[in-house]
This record gives C-alpha cells, sequence and structure tokens, in this order.
C-alpha cells in the first residue's frame, strides 16, 4: 500500500488555520491582529491573490501587507487582476513580495515599468482578464485570497453586492484547493440582504474602520463629448449597427462609445432603429446609457462590476439588469468576460495608437499597463458556433464550411491628444515590449481580429479587404492627414468605395453638419440625473452644477 | 493626498523676479541677507536684464527665488511630501530636502552656470518640440545622427513636449525633416548652451569633484531625481543626481507621473511659476496645481488645506 499523503495542502491548512486560533473568535479576526495574524499565516514564497480591479479595491488588506515583518514574510507571488494601488508595489520595494501576475496596470504603470527595469519586481505574466481567472484553477492555484465584501454575518457568510465583480472567482480557486480566504468587509450584520458567497467558503472576516475603495471608473460626462466624436458615432450607427443589425453587444470606457449610447435615443430613434440593434449589452451600468434605457431601447444589461451613484436606479429596473432577491445588483466579472468574449455579437472600443495592419494598442512612452478585458471583448473566438444574424453577415467566403465573424470595431479620431497621430507605421508596444523583456509585444487588440475601424474620415470594412496589401490601403483611405493615411491615393479610394470596403459618410447618408452637440441625449450629467427620474446619484467630483 | 513642490529650470526667469518678492516678508528679508553675505552683492542687482543674459546669474536667481518661496510656504504651514526640480531646480529642491545647506548651494550653483555658459560660446543650443513621443524622438534622433552632427534628446518634459540639444543648424535639418506631419511646434530656443546631453559631460566631471568635498545630510523630503525619474531617498543618490543632471535627459514626464503614482495630488510651483504647473497640467490633468506667483502664502495655505480636504485618498 502506498504511504504517500494525498492530503498534504489540507493538512497544512488545517496547521496554518491553528497557529493563530488565539487571534479569532471563530471567523472573525479584529482589525489591531490583522498584521500578527498574516504573519503567522503566510508563509515565504506563497502565491497570494489580493482582490484589486480597476473598481474594487481590498484596500484595507493590500496597506495591512505592507506592514508585515520581510525577515517573516517574503518572496511572496502576488496575483492582482489590477494594480491600482500604491501598496501593490510599495510590498516590492520592502522585499515582501517578488513576483506579480497581472492584467491591468494603469494607475501604477510607470512604476512597474521602473521596478521591472531596477530588478525590484519580475513579472510572471500580464495576463487579459480570463487568462487570469483561468491560470487561478491551473497554474496560480493560491495559496491565500486577500478578498472584499461589504457585509457579513458571524458565521462569515458575505454579501458583495453591486460590486461583486472578481470576488467569486477568486474565492473559488482558492477555498476549493485548501487555500485560505481572508476577507475585509465593511460591516458585519446579523442577517444579510442576501448571500453572495457562503461561509463555507470563507476562513476569516474582518471588520474595517474604513470601507473598501470603490473607484467610479466608467462615468462619462457627457460636457467633454466632441462633435468630432458625435460624428463618429453617427458613421459607427449607421455604417456597422445598422448595416450588419448587432443586438448584442459590448462598449469600452471611452467617449467615442459614450456618444453612441446618448445618441441611440435620438439619432438613432430618426433613424428607426430601436428594437433593431443595441438591445442586449454586457456592460457596466454606464449612467450615459440611461437615456436609452428610459427611452425602450435596452432589453438587458450584464455586468462586470457596479458604478458608484448607479445602484439606486439598477434596482429600480430590474426588467433590465441582474439583480437579487433584495433587489441589488449582482455583478460578476468572469461571467460578463465570458459573455463579452463569446456570447456577444460586437465588441466596440478606442484606442491610442493603431498600426497600418489595425494592431492596437494603449501602451505608449513606455508605460506597462496592461488591457485588462479589453482583448477578452476585442477578439473573435474562432470556436464559435452559435449564429446571429450580425455574425453571419460577415461570412466573406462561399466555402460549405465558412462561419460567421464577430464584429470587433475600433473607432478612433485620427489625431490623438496634444494632436499625436493615432495611426502609426509601428506600435511604440513593440519597443516596450522589449524594453520589459516580454515574449511578446503589449498588442491590445490584434489586426487579424479587427472587422472594422471608424474616423471621422469614414468606415473602414477590413473584413473584407482581400490581403495585406488592400487592408492597408483600406486602414489608409480612412486615417485623414496622418503619415499613414497620406499614403492613401485617390484611386485606391474610388475603388474601394465602390467595393464596400470603406465608406465616407456620404455613402452612408451621414451628414457631417448634422454632427451637433445638440443631438446628444444628455448634455451634461445633471441631464443624465433628470433622465433617471433622480435615481441616479453621482459622486461628488461630477456633480459641476 | 501628497504635496509636490515644484522647483523651475532655466527658462523661467524674469527681469525683476527677485524685485518682485516683498522684502517686508522677514522670510524672504532672511534669505535675501543670507544670500548677500554669501554672494558679497546685493541680491536686487541679480535680476536685471543684463545680468540675466548670464546662465550662471539666471540659475543663482531661480535658486534664490526657490528658496524663497519654500520657505515662505513653510512659515505658513505647508508641507511637502515630494520635491522636484527641473535641471537648475534641483538644487533648490536639494536645499528645502535639506541635503545641501544654502550656503553650499549658492557657489555651486553660480559655478555650474559658469562652467555651461563657458562651454560652448557659439552655433549651440536648444530646441522645443511638440507633438511626439520621446521614444519617438529618440528614433529619430538615431537616424539623423548617422549623417548629420550629433543631436539629443535633452527634456521629456511630458508625453509629447521634448527638448532637444546639439549644434543649432544639425536641429533645424532635424526639424525640418520631421516637418509638420509629426510636429505641432517647433522652435529653436533662445539658449546657448546645449544642456542635458553628453556634450557637457566635461561640466558634469567638474561639478563631481566639487560636490565630492562637500559634506551631505540626509533627506528629510524625498526627491524626484531627473537624470533617472526615480525617487531618491539618501543623500548620496541626490549628490550623483545633481552632477549627472546635467550631462543627461531630463526625465521630468516621468518624475512627476511617478510622484502622482505614488499619491501627490497638489503641486506648487515656486516662484518664478507657470512653466512646470503647464506642464502638469498637461501630464496629470487630474492633479490640483497651485502657482506662488502673484499669490500670497496665505492664499496658497489656505488653497492647499482646501484641495487637501477635497481630495480624499
Amino acid at each position: 500500500m502506498s504511504t504517500i499523503s494525498w492530503t498534504t495542502k489540507r493538512e497544512g491548512k488545517a496547521g496554518r488555520i491553528r497557529s493563530l486560533a488565539h487571534l479569532a473568535d471563530g471567523v472573525v479576526l479584529k482589525q489591531e491582529n490583522l498584521v500578527e495574524a498574516m504573519e503567522s499565516l503566510l508563509r515565504p514564497g506563497d502565491r497570494v491573490v489580493l482582490e484589486g480591479d480597476n473598481q474594487k479595491q481590498a484596500s484595507f488588506l493590500s496597506k495591512a501587507l505592507t506592514q508585515l515583518d520581510p525577515s517573516k514574510v517574503n518572496k511572496l507571488h502576488m496575483v492582482i487582476s489590477s494594480i491600482s494601488r500604491a501598496e501593490h508595489l510599495d510590498i516590492f520595494e520592502k522585499g515582501i513580495a517578488e513576483l506579480i501576475d497581472f492584467s491591468f496596470a494603469g494607475p501604477q504603470s510607470l512604476r512597474v515599468s521602473q521596478m521591472l527595469e531596477d530588478g525590484i519586481l519580475k513579472i510572471g505574466g500580464v495576463h487579459t482578464y480570463l487568462e487570469l481567472y483561468g491560470r487561478l484553477f491551473i497554474d496560480l492555484i493560491p495559496n491565500v485570497a486577500l478578498v472584499a465584501a461589504e457585509k457579513a454575518d458571524r458565521h462569515g457568510n458575505l454579501y458583495t453586492g453591486p460590486n461583486t465583480e472578481d470576488t467569486p472567482a477568486i474565492v473559488e480557486a482558492t477555498a476549493f484547493k485548501d487555500g485560505i480566504v481572508i476577507v475585509q468587509v465593511n460591516q458585519i450584520v446579523d442577517e444579510l440582504p442576501r448571500i453572495d458567497i457562503p461561509a463555507s467558503w470563507i476562513d476569516f472576516v474582518v471588520e474595517t474602520s474604513e470601507p473598501y475603495q470603490l473607484e467610479p471608473l466608467f462615468t462619462r460626462d457627457p460636457k467633454l463629448i466632441s462633435e468630432l466624436q458625435i460624428l463618429i458615432a453617427m458613421l459607427t450607427i449607421r455604417g456597422v449597427y445598422e448595416k450588419h443589425g448587432v443586438r448584442s453587444l459590448n462598449h469600452g470606457i471611452g467617449f467615442n462609445t459614450a456618444a453612441i449610447e446618448l445618441l441611440l435615443p435620438t439619432y438613432g430613434e430618426k433613424l428607426g432603429l430601436k428594437g433593431k440593434i443595441a438591445t442586449n449589452w454586457v456592460l457596466n451600468p454606464h449612467p450615459t446609457l440611461i437615456p436609452a434605457i428610459e427611452s425602450g431601447w435596452v432589453e438587458t444589461v450584464h455586468c462586470f462590476g457596479g458604478e458608484v451613484g448607479m445602484e439606486q436606479y439598477v434596482a429600480a429596473r430590474p426588467d433590465v439588469f441582474f439583480t437579487g432577491k433584495d433587489g441589488t445588483l449582482r455583478s460578476n466579472r468572469a461571467f460578463a468576460q465570458v459573455a463579452g468574449q463569446y456570447a456577444v455579437d460586437m465588441f466596440v472600443g478606442s484606442t491610442l495608437q493603431i498600426d497600418e495592419k489595425a494592431n492596437s494598442s494603449t501602451v505608449v512612452s513606455g508605460r506597462l499597463a496592461g488591457f485588462g478585458g479589453a482583448p477578452n471583448m476585442g477578439h473573435d473566438p474562432h470556436g464559435r458556433r452559435h449564429s446571429s444574424a450580425a455574425w453571419l453577415d460577415l461570412m466573406t467566403s462561399k466555402d460549405p464550411l465558412a462561419k460567421g465573424r464577430k464584429l470587433v470595431v475600433q473607432t478612433v479620431e485620427t489625431f490623438g491628444s496634444g494632436q499625436t497621430p493615432v495611426f502609426v507605421e509601428s506600435l511604440d508596444a513593440i519597443e516596450v515590449g522589449k524594453k520589459a523583456g516580454l515574449a511578446t509585444a503589449p498588442v491590445m487588440i490584434y489586426g487579424d481580429d479587427v472587422s472594422h475601424v471608424v474616423t471621422e474620415e469614414g468606415v473602414a470594412y477590413v473584413y473584407k479587404a482581400q490581403g495585406e496589401e488592400e487592408r492597408k490601403q483600406a486602414l489608409a483611405a480612412v486615417a485623414g492627414v496622418t503619415p499613414v493615411g497620406r499614403k492613401s491615393t485617390a484611386e485606391n479610394i474610388r475603388s474601394l468605395r465602390e467595393r464596400g470596403i470603406v465608406a465616407f459618410p456620404e455613402d452612408l447618408g451621414v451628414q457631417r453638419t448634422e454632427a451637433r452637440r445638440s443631438l446628444l441625449a444628455a448634455k451634461n450629467i445633471q441631464d443624465l440625473v433628470e433622465w433617471s427620474g433622480d435615481l441616479y446619484n453621482p459622486p461628488a467630483k461630477f456633480k459641476n452644477w | 493626498m501628497k504635496t509636490v513642490f515644484l522647483f523651475p529650470g532655466q527658462g523661467s526667469q524674469k527681469v525683476g523676479m527677485l524685485h518682485k518678492m516683498w522684502a517686508g516678508d522677514p522670510v524672504v528679508k532672511k534669505v535675501f541677507a543670507e544670500a548677500e553675505q554669501i554672494l558679497e552683492m546685493p541680491v536686487y542687482s541679480l535680476d536685471t536684464a543684463g545680468k540675466l543674459a548670464s546662465t550662471a546669474y539666471v540659475q543663482v536667481c531661480l535658486l534664490i527665488a526657490g528658496v524663497v518661496s519654500a520657505r515662505r510656504l513653510a512659515a505658513q504651514g505647508v508641507q511637502a511630501d515630494f520635491v522636484a526640480g527641473h535641471s537648475i531646480g534641483a538644487f533648490a529642491a536639494a536645499v528645502v530636502s535639506g541635503v545641501l545647506s544654502f550656503k553650499q548651494a549658492l557657489p555651486l550653483v553660480y559655478a555650474r552656470g559658469m562652467l555651461m555658459q563657458q562651454a560652448y560660446p557659439e552655433g549651440y543650443g536648444m530646441a522645443a518640440l511638440v507633438g511626439l513621443t520621446a521614444a519617438r524622438v529618440q528614433l529619430y534622433i538615431n537616424e539623423h545622427n548617422k549623417t548629420h552632427s550629433a543631436i539629443y534628446l535633452a527634456n521629456n518634459n511630458t508625453e509629447d513636449q521634448q527638448v532637444i540639444a546639439g549644434r543649432i543648424d544639425s536641429m533645424q535639418v532635424f526639424i525640418d525633416s520631421l516637418g509638420s506631419a509629426w510636429l505641432t511646434k517647433a522652435k529653436i530656443l533662445d539658449l546657448s548652451v546645449p544642456s542635458h546631453c553628453e556634450l557637457l559631460n566635461s561640466v558634469a566631471a567638474d561639478l563631481k569633484e566639487r560636490l565630492s568635498v562637500i559634506e551631505l545630510n540626509e533627506p528629510i523630503i524625498p526627491t524626484a531625481s531627473n537624470h533617472t525619474g526615480r525617487l531618491l531617498r539618501t543623500a548620496e543618490t541626490v549628490r550623483t543626481d545633481l552632477w549627472m543632471g546635467v550631462a543627461n535627459t531630463v526625465k521630468w514626464y516621468d518624475a512627476t507621473g511617478l510622484l502622482y503614482e505614488l499619491g501627490a495630488r497638489v503641486f506648487i510651483e515656486m516662484e518664478p511659476s507657470g512653466v512646470l504647473i503647464k506642464m502638469t497640467g498637461s501630464s496629470l490633468p487630474d492633479a490640483k496645481v497651485i502657482p506662488m506667483e502673484n499669490n500670497r502664502a496665505d492664499t496658497v495655505a489656505w488653497l492647499w488645506n482646501s484641495y487637501r480636504a477635497d481630495v480624499v485618498e
């Protein structure tokens, strides 16, 4: 008979938990004992998932990590969806952690680049959200998870509410592989509004004196939408949504897509498109979607996360949003990413740079930011087979085995801020990737996944282009007076337009002069509040009236 | 929420900049008296049009104005979590962070200015470019230098604002070759020194000598480095930055970006104010910026307190 033990992890966990029994009352840890508890729970080299995405942050636990004694706890392997807080990197400077896997580092991207160069941290990988979640179950299985919830009861059941986000994915990967789950909660109560995560998955809860950090990331003030962006939105609605009859979709975070959301009840209505396009969404509760919802455009919205100030509004619209029996939103980033990758017909986003083959990246100027979920949504999953009218509409071959294609749309102004050309011959990301020693360049969306590029000049139907040369020509045709755009000739453009590979505003019946701010269903945040019947309560920094 | 004191560099000087500082303020009076004792000349003779034609006096004036500004703020209880000085501004920053004494700094800065202005009598200078990232400018410079007199990236001020240095005729060819397709603005600056590139290696070596015999104190405020764009927490790293800075690219975009990522949200620019505040506003649109110039110190203190109450971490 074998003498091998098959329960080493389980016993290890039990031992660790016993070592701090004197600090805990059942599952409840006192805030003042947290650092001591973490020092006896964590072992050098542990893989630790610290909850933190671009919205919700286990901020109390991340602060506690910085207070650990590096002679006791060191060489940690951190897994963090979004490196958003200074502490996430302070623990590397202090010698507590040494290796990191992440998806997005926007708010700390310069420090990530510098510390990598200085050898203060090592990068395991820069992943998409789904790759990171997936690998939590394969080869990045956590020893410890540090997560955040709104409320817990004394048994450790959790209410994560509208901002459930990453928590279920992280906790599941940890709890069912004998890892230890520690949760910071804003409040311990006798009865929860609903249970988002059951107590049997949780080891410790800590009630903290300050609530976890929550960023209003998806609030775009309509006041800042330009008429150029409105023109691009009109072209996208006519040349993409209407042309292909797109009903299920995801929008990026930028002002271009905010403009589209605000044009549906006005421009879209005039075109008679209600009910024919943009009915089923995977999207955070964007405040700029309120007018479309109120006008009856939107059938359903599934959310990655919540949005500060939208709680009451969402709770009052359960036919549209996913809500619990308690009435509040249930978000789930992992499921929403899967839906955004596989289940919707279209992703529409924006970028800072796009090359001649439609590869795009937001990595410029040496900052290693990563892309979060955009690459999940922004690609055509080749294994897909559920057919929809829009997906089939992009079929270009008569082959008996031909399949449809997801729409991956980039909407960009030809020049970015500071008059920097968005269309470039080669991406800055290539140099940044080399300098950081990455195995592949940090491309956000690969050119061969892109189906359409829309600029103020027109729409390039790049999926129709035959071969690399024609693809380049199609992009150049909408690249305006950027150096890339100057490569196109009148003859090429005429031919591309005739064959429907490029469409200019006049080809789509779009009047440039009609692109006015008066076309927006809401012109500022106050208008959004009015549309919501005062249910939307914007964060203070957006209350500018 | 953290606060940065910004110390401006060459280009920010103005005729009469020291005259503008109200000598009735005991802080101003004290710093001026100290300066006169060390320099053995009246402070009000330093900021004239004639004197400001000399790099050495420009740099001395900027040092005095920077130190006066920071001490006026300190007298009002305004405290910095970080300091950052652009080019020569690094010396005032080093004084305020406690690494250098004002007495040590004044002759050093005068010497730095003299060495710089004597290094290249004519035909050399600097040019400001707007519209390209530093990485792209460097790429084009590498191409250009294969066939022309070498030019260098001297300052990376914001994402799309760079300064280059070298021979003026070569810089002009470079600017013409990029043309308006890439650049939204390009201007040869009214400066006769090709700073922040290897052309000033001898100046850097001289400064290194001078700094090596000076006893420094450990900083009480961390400093953003010019030549690495990193945070400096020790006297030795500040010492290195002070001499390396003159012959290496000023990584201002990185330096200020780093401070922001470390939690800085309020940026106060010492007198003469304007240039750095504009850069900060362009790089860090969320940051609050306050100019010292044309503001009473108590007004700045009031603003600073209200921002601190506003901006929740």
